[in-house]
Parts: C-alpha cells; structure tokens; sequence
C-alpha cells in the first residue's frame, strides 16, 4: 500500500515544476500576437456568419417564390381556364340539346341553330382544354368518358332524330324527347365530376399559394432577426475586441505622450491593437533610454559646464593675485632701486648708476605689463550689462582721454555720424581710444590724420578706423592681434604691445570682428564689426 | 601727542606688514619732514588691539588718522576697517586705504566700508613720497580732524 504524500520528492521536482508552469504562462509576445484573432479575421467572420444568414434566406425565399409562382401558374393558367372551358363546353352541350328539342318539337329549321353552333362550341371548347387537361389525368378521364357519352348521344339519338323529323317534314312527339333527354342526362355525370374534381384542384393549390406565401412571410421576417442579431453580435464584439483595447491603447499612448515614459502599455486586444500596443512600448523603451542618454549627456555637459566656470573663476583669481601679489614685491625692486638712486647717485660708480636704471627700467616695465594682463582679462567679466551706447560718445571720451597725445602730435581725427551699439562704455572708449593712440604712436611724416567711418553691412555695423601712418605689412596681419607682439623696437615706440589685442577682445567679446584691411596702403586701415542692436532692428524694419 | 607752534600734532596709525613699506612710508615722513608720529602694526589683530588699547598697547594713544593697507596677515584690512566703523569709539578716526589694489571690488568695497579714501600705492617711489606728501597737506595740515578738538 503506498501512503499518499504530495510532498515527498517536492524538493527535487518542485523547481521543475514551477519552472514548467511558469514557462507555459509567460509567453512570447510573437506567440501571443499568433495566438491572437487579427481584428481583419473577426470581421471576415462576422462578415461569413453574416452571409450564411444571408444565402439561406435567399434559398429559402427562391423556393418559396418558385413554389408561390408555380402554384399561382397552375391556379391562373391550368385549372381556371380548364375549369371554364369545362363550363363552356356544358353550355355548349346544353344549347345543343335545347335546340335539338326546338326543332323536334316545331319540325322548323331555324330551332336547329343553337344545335349546330353548340356541337362548333364543343369541339372549340374541347379543343382548348386537351392542352390543359396535361397535368391532371382525373380531369382527362372525366373528359373523355363525357365525350365518348356526347358521341353516343348523337349518334344514337342526335342524328336519327334529326333524319326522321328532316324526312317525314312533321315534329316528334314527346315521347322520343324524354328519351333524349335521359340519354342527354347521362353526359351530365362526368362534367359535373369533372368540374368538382377541378375545384378540389383549385382550393388545394390556393392553399399551398397561401403556404408558400407564409414561407415568404416567416423567411423575411427571419432574415431581419437575424440581420439585427448579426450585426448586435457583430457591434459588441468589435467593441470588445477593437474599439475598447484601442481606447484603452490610445489612453496609454495619450499617457506616455505627456511624458510618462515609465507607464507600460497594456498590449491585449485583437493582433493589430497588441502588435501596435507591443511597437509603442518599444517605441518608450527606445524614448526612455535615449532620455536617459541625454539625461546622462546633460549631466556631463554640466559637469563640463562648472569645471569651465571654476576654471575661469581660478583665470579671474590667477589675474587676480598676478596684478595685486605679484605686484608688490615688483613695487618694492622698483622703490628701493629708486631710494638707491636718489640717495647714493654720484657716491658709486656711473657703472653702477647704469644698473639701478636698468633694474628700474625693468620693473617699471614689468609692472606696465600686468597692469595691461590685468585688463586684458578684466574684459568680458560683464561687472556691468551692455546698454546701448552713442560710438560718438565713447569715442569723444577716447579723445578727451588722448588730448595731450593729440595736441602734441597736431593730429586730425574725422569722423562720420556714428551709431549706438550695445556695449559697456568704458570697453567702448578704450576700443576707440587704442585705435586712435595706434594711429598716432606710429604717424608718418606727416601730421596724422584718423579717419573714423561706420555704416550699415546686414545685420553689423562696420567701422573703418584709418590713418596716414607707417601701415602695416599684410604678412604681420593676424600677428599684431596677438597680445604682447610687437612689430617695433621698445626704444623706437613704448608700449607694451596689448592695444589690439585688446581691441580684438573687446570686439569678439560684443560678438563682432576685426581684422587689417590689407588693401589699405596710405597707412594702416582697421575694419570691425558690432551687431546691430535690437531696437536698431525695429526702426529698419518699420521703415 | 606731540605740541608744535600750539598746534596739537596727531598721531598717525601705519597698519602694514610689509617692512619694505614701512621703511618707504617712514623714508617719505622724512623727506617731508612731517612731524606726526607715526605707529605701526603688522596685522589687523594688532591695529586692533592698539586701537582699543588692550595688551601691550595700553599705553598707546588714539591715533588722529589710520593708514590702512588691505593685504594684511590674520585679518585683512577690509575686515579691520568693519570692526573699527562699527565700534563708536573709533569710528570717527579718518581711515585711508592705502594698498597696492587696483581692483574695482576692493575700491568699491573699502568706500561701501566708509573709508575716507582709497589710494592705490604707486610704483614709483618718487610718486610713492609724493603722495604721502598730499596725505600729509590734506589730512595733517589742511583738514581739521576730530581727534584735535579734544
């Protein structure tokens, strides 16, 4: 006898188990797209149960119609003429034996007629109803056995009587008459036979008529029950199986849209709904990792962002600490070379005087040389916000700034009506004023003369700054932008070599650009570029 | 305090940690004769102490007017120039920056602190005596300060 236990063995078969039946419930989502009815083979069927409906109703209502018309047929074109030519022939006989009678009993011709046009009737009236009298041999018996009494009739009573009277030129008597009229009764039995044998026919096939009709009946209103049933059935179920799973597929769609990339669709629902429900939730997938992609790339982008922003901050720090730290002990070289000077001049040798010169000449110049480094970096720090700003002001600023430059070099500046820009003043001042003292530290000959020009190019201004100077060789063009180049010898002319790259700075800084206009040979010819400002713009555009 | 011609001379504060410009500053008092006395701290602890007397500057007098350099050990110049503005007993002491900075925000930060001036060191020597000259004509001589009311 073995004892029952589900659970012996359990834990060496269970994960089997457990693994088989979760492997039958999960399925792939190809399997389960082929297990699915595509929402095209829901309609067809609809559509076939629809038909089936259909062609048996149509076969029905045909037999019904071809029965109802055969019947119909029958009861028109059989049985009513029959039955009248039946009748017809009746009164034929009944003329024939009322004058027969006539003319017995008068002996005077003319009675004869109705005899002679009713035998003409009959054979008329039997004439019509042999073609009749196909389809129903009872009627064809009837008829027959009542001919073959009409001709027995004649032949034995018609036609003697008819001889006698014509011979002896006198009436019958009475007698002979009722004779005639028993045989003539005779004839009677099967008309009437054959006349109630066609009537049963009739009744019979206005029923079946009726019938039939009824069959219609049923099958028409059949159909249509079956019409709405189909199309009810047809309605719900493509509710259940499209309508609702594609509002719910849309409803997740609309859901995901509006940026919930983590809400799953919800793939049930005829094959087409699941395999778009499956290419949507791919289609998030695919949109969640590229999220996250750019997520992780942003990130980065910002990590990228603040290490620049510390890296220029430590610049701005280094700039920082090079104008003021580096400063003083520079200050101190250059202070106690002075106090050596003034104190001791004349007590050492002219040798040594030499020395402290160039010692102070040096930390003068090192000390030039920072400060310019220290603004140079200064530019862009945006302390203040650009605001639209007269050129013509900045640039009488620069000249104010220049006047004792000016005066001793008995320059001329021209200048045509200049446009405001958006730009700091004090950046706007020094760009002019670099330029202009550029033109007049390296004047020719002649008196310098700057001629400053702006107009309009697209959407920047572009301004012309040129003198009559020395010019500058077209190979030295983008050198010169370079801070600290110097084309010159320091003793020839001062400076530190800053100007134009300052300028430069200022000017991409305002998102413009400068550059030596290399077709320029009375001197040397700047050109730059500033964007129009915006509310520049709207005048243009207004005019 | 030093008597000149009944003229009560006030004391001059030198707050700077750099020998060398203490030796310049003391160089230029001299060429110009200028005959204050002049103190010195080396770092902005001290110029406190000695302003509020405490320690080993108890004996020391209330300065007429404070040279104040901003790059100091400890505490720096601007965070000695805060306490001393809003001490009462100090505040009406005319403070000047005298510092190596050019820098706008140490400017704009000394004044926005209620210094009375704000001079950038030359780096000339000889410029450096002259304006220690013009300290002297202004603060010294030209100006009456508050300390010379007593």
């Amino acid at each position: 006898m073995t004892i029952d236990r589900p659970s012996s063995g359990g834990s060496g078969r269970a994960p089997t188990g457990v693994s088989g039946a979760t492997g039958r419930r999960i399925k792939t989502s190809a399997e389960d797209a082929a297990s699915r009815w595509p929402l095209g083979r829901i309609i067809a069927a609809g559509m076939l149960a629809l038909g089936v409906v259909l062609v048996a109703a149509i076969v029905v209502a045909a037999i019904a119609l071809s029965d109802l018309g055969s019947d119909r047929n029958r009861v028109v074109n059989t049985l009513d003429p029959a039955a009248f030519h039946g009748s017809q022939l009746y009164a034929a006989m009944l003329n024939q034996e009322t004058g027969l009678r006539g003319y017995l009993l008068s002996g005077q011709r003319p009675f004869l007629v109705p005899y002679t046009s009713g035998a003409a009737q009959q054979r008329t009236q039997v004439k019509a109803l042999q073609p009749l009298l196909a389809s129903l041999p009872a009627a064809r018996a009837d008829l027959s056995v009542a001919l073959r009494r009409i001709d027995i009739w004649r032949s034995t009573y018609a036609l003697p009587a008819i001889g006698r009277v014509a011979a002896s030129g006198k009436p019958m008597p009475g007698g002979n008459i009722a004779t005639g009229k028993l045989e003539f009764n005779y004839i009677r039995g099967p008309i009437g036979s054959f006349q109630a044998y066609l009537s049963a026919q009739r009744k019979q096939a206005v029923s079946q008529l009726r019938a039939s009709a009824d069959v219609l009946d049923i099958t028409a209103i059949a159909c249509a029950v079956a019409l709405v049933l189909v199309v009810v059935a047809l309605g719900i179920a493509l509710r259940a199986a499209a309508i609702r799973p594609l509002t719910r597929l849309a409803g997740d769609a609309r859901q995901v849209a509006s940026g919930d990339f983590d809400h799953e669709v919800d793939p049930s629902g005829p094959r087409e709904v699941h395999t778009l429900a499956v290419d949507v939730n791919q289609m998030r997938r695919r949109i969640l990792r590229e999220l996250s992609a750019v997520r992780a790339g942003n990130t980065a982008l910002e990590a990228r962002a603040r290490d620049l922003e510390r890296s220029n901050a430590e610049l701005e720090q280094f700039a920082y600490v090079a104008s003021h730290d580096l400063q003083e002990p520079l200050r101190k070289v250059a202070s106690f070379c002075q106090l050596l000077q003034r104190r001791y001049i004349g007590q050492l040798d002219a040798r040594a005087d030499q020395y402290i010169e160039f010692a102070v000449d040096g930390a003068k110049r090192m000390q030039a040389l920072i400060d310019d480094l220290l603004a140079f970096s200064r530019v862009g720090r945006a302390e203040r916000a650009p605001t639209l700003v007269s050129c013509a002001k900045a640039l009488s600023q620069a000249r104010v700034n220049l006047t004792n430059e000016i005066k001793k070099s008995g320059a001329v500046i021209e200048t045509t009506d200049l446009p405001s820009v958006n730009a700091e003043f004090t950046l706007l001042t020094s760009l002019f004023q670099n330029l202009i003292s550029n033109a007049l530290k390296f004047r020719g000959e002649q008196p310098p003369i700057v001629r400053i020009t702006a107009g309009r190019r697209e959407d920047d201004w572009l301004f012309s700054v040129a003198d009559n100077g020395i010019g500058i060789e077209p190979e030295f063009a983008d050198r010169i932008f370079v801070i600290f180049q110097r084309l010159h010898d320091r003793t020839q002319y001062a400076g530190t070599g800053i100007g134009l790259s300052m300028c430069r700075k200022i000017v991409e800084h305002y998102g413009g650009r400068i550059w030596l206009d290399t077709e320029y040979h009375e001197g040397a010819k700047f050109d730059f570029t500033l964007p129009v400002a915006p509310s520049d713009y709207e005048e243009a555009s207004h005019d | 305090m030093t008597e000149t011609g009944g003229l009560e001379l006030v004391d001059v504060l030198l707050v700077e940690d750099d020998p060398g410009d203490v030796l310049m500053t003391r160089e230029a008092f001299e060429h110009y004769r200028i005959p204050n006395s002049l103190y010195v701290v080396g770092d902005g602890e001290q110029a406190m102490h000695f302003l509020r007397k405490t320690g080993e500057y108890a004996e020391m007098p209330t300065p007429g007017l404070i040279l104040l350099d901003l790059n100091l050990p400890r505490r720096n110049g601007l965070e000695v120039l805060a306490e001393l503005k809003a001490d009462s007993e100090l505040l009406a002491i005319p403070v000047v920056v005298l510092t190596t900075s050019q820098a706008e925000e140490d400017i704009l930060r000394s004044y926005s602190l209620h210094a009375n001036a704000y001079i950038s060191k030359p780096v000339d020597f000889e410029k450096f005596v002259d304006v220690i000259g013009q300290i002297d004509d202004f603060f010294l001589t030209l100006v009456k300060l508050p300390s010379a009311l007593s």
